[in-house]
C-alpha cells in the first residue's frame, strides 16, 4: 500500500460533503503530519477520471443548488448561484475540458467553491470522494509530461496513489485560462 | 512631535479642521451671495463669526498662510459690519476671491502640496479695499452721501462690463496705475494706497471701488470664472460619511431586535425533542419568523437611511456659481432653490453634481437672455433659474427651470442635420418632444462659438450619460420664449431598483423599470418583417423588436413547440431610441437589490448584474442601454442604411 500517512482533513463546517468522506476514510488512523513534506488534496471525479485540488485553495464544498443560466456567457459557465446572498459564478469543469456529459448520479454532484486572488468561483464536479494527505514526493510535477490536450495548461502534476493516477489541477493557471476565455467571449 | 502618538493627534486635529473649514467656506460663499442681494446684519454677523473661527482654528494648528489671508479678509468684513463699506458686487467679488484663495489653501493642507497661489497679491487687494473703506469713512462724509455714492457705484460696474473698455477710470487716477493688467502692480501697497487718496477729492469713490475690482475682471475673463480652479460643482468623493446619531441608534435598536429574534428561533429549534403540541410549536415558529421579517425590512431601510444625504450638499454650491457666471456674462439672474433637504443616496449625490452644473450653465448661457432683450420682450430684466428637488414615490425628482428664451426646436433639428448627427428624414418625423431631446446626443451644440461656459457639445451628452449611469432619466419640456424645464428623475438609491420581471420559456429576467416606457400585448402576426428586421407598428410608429428568446438563446421548454401564441413587448427607451423586447410573460414587478456577478462575468454586454429573489433564486438583470447599443450597431452593420430611429423605408413597408 503506497497510500501511506493518509489522514482526514478537518472539514467540520463543510457538512454536506463530510458524511461521505467520513464513511470512506473512517478506517484510517490520524497520524497527522502537517509538515512541508505533505499536501492535502480534495479529490473529485469528472466522469470516471479523478482530479484533485490543493485543499488550501478550497473555500467550501456545496451540493449543487439552483443554478441560473447566464446568457452570452462563455460556454463552460454553468451559470450563477446564490451562495448565502452572494452571486457565485459556477464553472463546469467537464465542459471546460471538453468531456462528454455526465454518467454518474446527479445526487453526487458537488460545487467546489474556490478562492483565488479575490475572485470566488464555484467548480461543478460530478462527485467529491476523498480528502487525503500525501507526501509531496508522490506527486509528479507537470514538466513537459507531453499531454497535448486542454488539460496540460492547467495541470500542476500527477499524484500517484497506488495504481491510481490523480490529476492535480493548478488553480492559478486554471483561473488564468478561464479568464482568458471569458475575455474572448 | 517626534512621538507617533502626538503626530496622530495632530493629524486628527488637522482632519477635523479640514472638514470644518471646507464646510464653513462653502457656507460663506452662499452668505456673501445673499448679502449682496439683501444686506442684513444677521448675515453679516454670521459671516464675521465664521471667518473668525476659521482664522482661529487655522492659527491653532499653525497654518500661517491661511491665517494671513483670513486676517486681511476679516478686516474688510469688519468694515462691512461697522457700516463703513457696503456690500457692492465689486466688493463681494474680491471677498469671494479671497474665499477661493482660502479654499485652495485648505486644499493645500489636505494634499500636502504647496499650491500656486498669490497670497501677497490677494492680501494687497484686500488691503486696497480696506484703504478705500477707511478713506471714505475718514473723510467724515455723512451716511447719506456715502449711500448716494454707493448707489452710483452699484450701477457702475454692471454697465461697464464689456471686456475691452471696461472701466471709466477718471484721468487723474490712470497715471498712478500704469499697469492694470493682472496680477496687481508689483509696486505694492506703498504706491497704490496713495492713488486713491490722490483721486479721492475729485469724483468721489467711484473709481476706487472699481479699480481694485479691475484686476479681477481682467484676470478672470480669459482664464475662466473665479471658481474654475476648484473642482466644478461635483462633490469630491468622500470616503467617510456623517450620520446623525439618531439614525445610528435606530440601526442599533433594530440589530438588538434581530438578535432577540434569532435567540427565539434558536430556542424553538433546540428543544424540539420534547415537543408534544406541534401545532402550537409551528405557530410559535411562524410568529418568530414574521417578527424577523419585519425587523430585517426595517433594518434594511435604516441602513439605507444612513447612506442618505441632503441634496443641499450639491445645491449649496450653485448660488455662488450662478452669481459668478451671470456677472461674467452681464446677465441678471436670480437662483431659487427649493427642497434642499430632500435626501439621496451618497453615491447618487456624488454622480449628480456634474449633470446639474452642466444644465444650470446651459440655462444661464443659452436660456436666459441679456437684460435688454428681456425688457424688449416685456419680461422682468432679472432672469430666474429655479432648482427644486422633491420625492415622488420611489424616486427623487429634480427640476431645473429657467424663464429664458426656451429651446428653438427648429434650430435644434437644423443643427443636428448640419452636424451630421441625424438625417433630414430622421428629424422630419420627430415629434416636438423627441426633437428637443436631440440636445442630449453626443457632439450636439447649438452654440456658434465655443465659449468657456458652454458650446463644446459635450455637456448635455454627459448629462444624460451620467444620469443613466445611476439609473435615472432626464427629459425636457420647453416653450419658445417662455423657458425650459429639465426634469431629472433619480432612484432613491442605486443599489435597489424597481424591476419588471419578464419570463421567457423557463427563465426569468429583470428589466429596470426606469427604462421601461410601456408594455404591449401582441400576437405573432403583429410582428412585421422589414428588410430582415422584425418590427412592430405601434400607434403608427415603427418600433424595432428583438426577441429575447433568440438574443439570449433560451432553451425551449420540454414539450413546448416554440413560440407561445400570446406575447408581450416591453418598450424600453434610452435617449431618443426605442426598442421592443419580445418576451412570453410579465409575471410581476419587484424591488430588487443589484448585485455584481463578479469579475469573471462582468464583461458580458447587456447584463447589469443579478439579484436574489425571496425564494433564493438568482435572476439576471438586463442592461437596457447596452442591449440597445448592440442592437442598433448590429442593424447598422446588417443593412448600412438602416437606423432604428429612421423612418421612411419602414413606414413605406408597413
Amino acid at each position: 500500500m503506497e497510500m501511506t500517512g493518509t489522514a482526514i482533513a478537518p472539514l467540520g463546517h463543510r457538512k454536506e460533503s463530510t458524511h461521505t468522506l467520513a464513511n470512506e476514510i473512517s478506517g484510517l488512523h490520524e497520524s497527522v503530519d502537517f509538515g512541508e513534506g505533505a499536501i492535502q488534496l480534495v479529490c473529485f471525479k469528472l466522469g470516471e477520471e479523478e482530479y484533485a485540488l490543493d485543499v488550501m485553495n478550497v473555500h467550501e464544498i456545496n451540493r449543487v443548488s439552483d443554478v441560473t443560466r447566464v446568457p452570452k456567457a462563455p460556454f463552460f459557465v454553468e451559470g450563477v448561484m446564490n451562495l448565502r446572498g452572494k452571486i457565485l459564478p459556477v464553472i463546469n469543469l467537464r465542459k471546460r475540458f471538453g468531456f462528454p456529459p455526465p454518467t454518474t448520479d446527479a445526487e453526487e454532484a458537488r460545487t467546489i467553491v474556490v478562492f483565488y486572488e479575490g475572485i470566488m468561483v464555484g467548480l461543478a464536479v460530478d462527485q467529491v470522494f476523498q480528502v487525503l494527505r500525501i507526501g509531496r514526493e508522490k506527486i509528479e510535477i507537470n514538466e513537459g509530461l507531453g499531454l497535448v490536450n486542454v488539460l496540460d495548461a492547467v495541470m500542476a502534476g500527477v499524484a500517484h496513489l497506488g495504481d491510481k493516477l490523480v490529476v492535480l489541477l493548478d488553480l492559478p493557471k486554471l483561473f488564468e485560462a478561464i479568464q482568458k476565455d471569458a475575455e474572448k467571449c | 512631535m517626534s512621538e507617533g502618538d502626538e503626530n496622530d493627534e495632530l493629524k486628527e486635529i488637522e482632519q477635523y479642521f479640514l472638514q470644518e473649514a471646507t464646510e464653513m467656506l462653502e457656507g460663506l460663499d452662499n452668505y456673501f451671495v445673499q448679502l449682496e442681494h439683501n444686506p442684513d446684519d444677521r448675515i453679516l454677523n454670521e459671516i464675521f463669526r465664521t471667518a473668525h473661527s476659521i482664522k482661529g482654528s487655522a492659527g491653532f494648528i499653525g497654518l500661517t498662510r491661511i491665517v494671513e489671508v483670513a486676517h486681511h479678509a476679516e478686516n474688510v468684513l469688519n468694515q462691512l459690519r461697522t457700516g463703513n463699506m457696503r456690500a457692492e458686487p465689486a466688493v463681494i467679488d474680491i471677498i469671494l476671491e479671497a474665499m477661493d484663495t482660502l479654499k485652495i489653501l485648505v486644499n493645500e493642507v489636505r494634499t500636502g502640496e504647496q499650491a500656486d497661489v498669490d497670497i501677497d497679491g490677494m492680501n494687497m487687494k484686500l488691503d486696497l479695499l480696506l484703504q478705500w473703506g477707511e478713506d471714505t469713512s475718514g473723510k467724515g462724509s455723512s451716511p447719506q452721501e456715502e449711500e448716494g455714492a454707493a448707489a452710483e457705484m452699484s450701477d457702475g460696474p454692471r454697465q461697464e462690463q464689456s471686456p475691452d473698455q471696461p472701466l471709466q477710470v477718471p484721468e487723474a487716477a490712470v497715471p498712478s496705475f500704469p499697469n492694470t493688467s493682472p496680477p496687481l502692480p508689483p509696486s505694492g501697497p506703498p504706491s497704490s494706497p496713495s492713488s486713491p487718496e490722490a483721486s479721492a477729492p475729485e469724483p468721489p469713490p467711484v473709481p476706487k471701488v472699481i479699480r481694485p475690482a479691475s484686476p479681477r475682471e481682467e484676470g478672470h475673463g480669459p482664464d475662466g470664472a473665479g471658481g474654475a480652479k476648484l473642482p466644478e460643482g461635483g462633490v469630491e468623493v468622500d470616503q467617510t460619511i456623517r450620520v446623525e446619531i439618531t439614525r445610528l441608534d435606530s440601526v442599533m435598536n433594530l440589530v438588538g431586535e434581530l438578535v432577540l429574534g434569532r435567540n427565539r428561533l434558536v430556542k424553538l429549534s433546540s428543544d424540539i425533542g420534547g415537543v408534544t403540541n406541534f401545532e402550537q410549536r409551528i405557530k410559535e415558529v411562524a410568529e418568530a419568523i414574521s417578527q424577523l421579517n419585519r425587523v430585517t425590512t426595517d433594518l434594511q431601510t435604516a441602513v439605507i437611511k444612513t447612506r442618505m444625504q441632503p441634496i443641499k450638499k450639491v445645491l449649496g454650491k450653485f448660488p455662488r456659481m450662478v452669481r459668478d457666471l451671470s456677472r461674467k456674462m452681464g446677465k441678471t439672474i436670480r437662483l431659487e432653490l427649493a427642497g434642499e433637504e430632500t435626501e439621496l443616496d451618497k453615491s447618487v449625490i456624488e454622480e449628480i453634481g456634474d449633470p446639474l452644473v452642466h444644465i444650470i450653465r446651459n440655462s444661464i448661457d443659452h436660456g436666459i437672455e441679456p437684460p435688454e432683450d428681456r425688457m424688449a420682450q416685456g419680461k422682468n430684466p432679472e432672469g430666474v433659474v429655479k432648482v427644486s428637488a422633491y420625492q415622488e414615490g420611489n424616486s427623487i425628482v429634480i427640476e431645473i427651470s429657467d424663464d429664458g428664451r426656451g429651446i428653438d426646436v427648429e434650430k435644434v433639428k437644423r443643427k443636428a442635420v448640419e452636424k451630421g448627427i441625424l438625417t433630414e428624414a430622421d428629424v422630419q418625423r420627430m415629434s416636438e418632444a423627441d426633437a428637443v431631446n436631440i440636445i442630449f446626443l453626443p457632439g450636439f451644440t447649438t452654440a456658434e462659438n465655443v465659449t468657456d461656459v458652454s458650446g463644446r457639445g459635450v455637456g448635455m451628452d454627459v448629462v444624460r450619460t451620467n444620469i443613466n449611469k445611476i439609473n435615472g432619466s432626464v427629459d425636457i419640456v420647453t416653450q419658445k420664449g417662455a423657458g425650459s424645464t429639465f426634469n431629472i428623475r433619480l432612484p432613491l438609491t442605486i443599489a435597489i431598483i424597481q424591476a419588471l420581471m419578464v419570463s421567457i420559456g423557463s427563465e426569468t429576467y429583470a428589466i429596470p423599470l426606469a427604462s421601461v416606457i410601456e408594455t404591449v400585448k401582441i400576437t405573432e402576426k403583429d410582428i412585421k418583417l422589414l428588410s430582415g428586421s422584425e418590427v412592430l407598428n405601434l400607434r403608427d410608429q415603427v418600433l424595432p423588436l428583438i426577441r429575447l428568446r433568440d438574443e439570449f438563446m433560451v432553451p425551449p421548454l420540454s414539450g413546448d413547440d416554440g413560440i407561445p401564441e400570446g406575447q408581450y413587448v416591453v418598450v424600453v427607451q434610452i435617449g431618443t431610441k426605442n426598442l421592443g423586447l419580445v418576451v412570453d410573460n410579465l409575471p410581476y414587478q419587484e424591488e430588487v437589490v443589484i448585485k455584481s456577478m463578479g469579475q469573471l462575468l462582468a464583461g458580458i454586454r447587456g447584463l447589469a448584474g443579478a439579484t436574489i429573489t425571496g425564494d433564493g433564486r438568482v435572476i439576471i438583470i438586463l442592461d437596457v442601454g447596452e442591449i440597445l447599443q448592440d442592437v442598433s450597431l448590429r442593424m447598422k452593420k446588417a443593412t448600412p442604411t438602416f437606423d432604428p430611429a429612421s423612418s421612411e423605408r419602414l413606414e413605406a413597408g408597413v
